[in-house]
């Protein structure tokens, strides 16, 4: 199954909310003019936030999409 | 039923002569392609590469050199090229940092979409197997011919990724990728994504009738994606470049190359015992990359039956 890891950078974050306004999914809420990614398990990994976040903010990173060649890696 | 015709320069070197080199053969093999009836003088030439991942911790992308080489060919033609990868201005400034700027590759960089993704056009797909609409990026929509340099290397969601991926997500906006990832829900084999991948291709190619090329670089064949911040050393041995007017020959071809090849000591195929003839990304990554091809031969994109033309 897909699934991603979004963190978002506080000390970076602007709160503007251009990464509330560009996710498909509604991944993420603002939260004392700060992004918070609190409905991570809908992010399909679309990179429209982080193309959008002014302050560079945003990564995101496979989680699940990666379990079956992870077992190649030490973990 | 016709077999298409796909090009293969090979990077084994045969005999000591520049000639015998792969930059030069690659040379040989735009000079045998259809881009001289493709290219008219004053037409524009969207070249569309990967130009590695957001944190310089990839490295095994398509050279420099080979892009050059194939923008000296289009000017030599008269023809206006620029290359343009996805994800926006940040992605192509990330690009001018490993290596793709106008003193190496001997043209500007542009971003697909626009400085913010948000430049598509709209185009229904024919015979739609996922996806009805798609938006296509104006720099390829409106360039007069396309040029599909793509990297064949694996991909955790389809198994592979090469020319099929590198238009279907690298051409389009980020409402078309979501939608393409949120297929891999559906199942656990990839299915529902590569044919996603399919429909996004087709409306890719749509406005582009017999002006569009694919090149496949089939070197550096890690195990995982361009944009993934690491790379790996490659499963198999450097094959070479291929390239066809038919995505499906090209991609059937490549795949099959790359399964007939042996492992490299202590790569990740060596690791899973992968021998000659195995099904490698469906072995790694527990998704079947065939998927993709049989999707866009069933769409009319192209035969299955290929003849390998060694220049």
């Amino acid at each position: 199954m897909t699934g991603y890891r979004v963190q978002v950078d506080a000390s970076k974050c602007a709160g503007c909310a251009q990464c509330y306004a560009a996710c498909p999914n509604k991944v993420f809420v603002i939260v004392n003019k700060k992004s918070v990614p609190v409905n991570q398990d809908a992010c399909v990994g679309c990179r429209a936030c982080v193309v959008k976040c002014p302050a560079n903010a945003i990564t995101i990173m496979p989680r699940d999409v990666y379990a079956a060649y992870a077992r190649f890696y030490s973990s | 039923m016709s077999r298409a015709r796909v090009l293969f320069a090979k990077a084994q070197l045969e005999k000591l002569g520049k000639e015998y080199s792969l930059p030069y053969k690659f040379s040989k093999l735009l000079e045998q392609s259809p881009l001289q009836s493709m290219i008219t003088p004053g037409s524009i030439i969207a070249v569309k590469i990967h130009v590695g991942d957001m944190e310089h911790g990839g490295y095994r992308t398509i050279r420099p050199l080979f892009i050059r080489i194939l923008v000296d060919f289009i000017k030599k033609l008269c023809g206006t090229p620029f290359i343009t990868d996805t994800w926006g201005l940040k992605h192509i400034l990330v690009g001018i940092e490993n290596g793709y700027n106008f003193e190496t590759v001997g043209t500007i960089a542009l971003p697909v979409s626009g400085i913010r993704e948000t430049d598509l056009v709209k185009v229904r797909v024919p015979n739609p197997l996922r996806i009805p609409e798609v938006e296509v990026g104006s720099a390829v929509f409106h360039a007069d011919v396309l040029i599909n340099f793509a990297h064949s290397k694996g991909h955790p969601s389809p198994g592979y990724g090469g020319a099929i991926k590198n238009i279907a997500m690298g051409c389009t906006g980020p409402n078309t990728r979501s939608a393409i990832h949120n297929l891999e829900r559906e199942d656990q084999i990839g299915k529902a994504f590569q044919e996603g991948m399919v429909d996004a291709v087709h409306g890719v190619i749509l406005n582009k009738p017999k002006r569009v090329l694919h090149i496949n670089y089939v070197m550096d064949v890690q195990p995982t994606c361009d944009c993934a911040p690491w790379s790996d050393i490659p499963i198999v041995p450097d094959i070479g470049i291929l390239a066809s007017e038919d995505i499906v020959a090209l991609e059937k071809a490549t795949l099959d190359l790359i399964n007939s090849a042996p492992v490299v000591p202590s790569s990740i195929g060596e690791k899973a015992g992968l021998r000659p003839g195995d099904n490698k990304f469906l072995i790694i990554h527990g998704k079947d990359p065939y998927i993709q091809v049989e999707a866009a031969y069933r769409k009319g994109l192209g035969s299955l039956n290929y003849e390998l033309v060694e220049v």
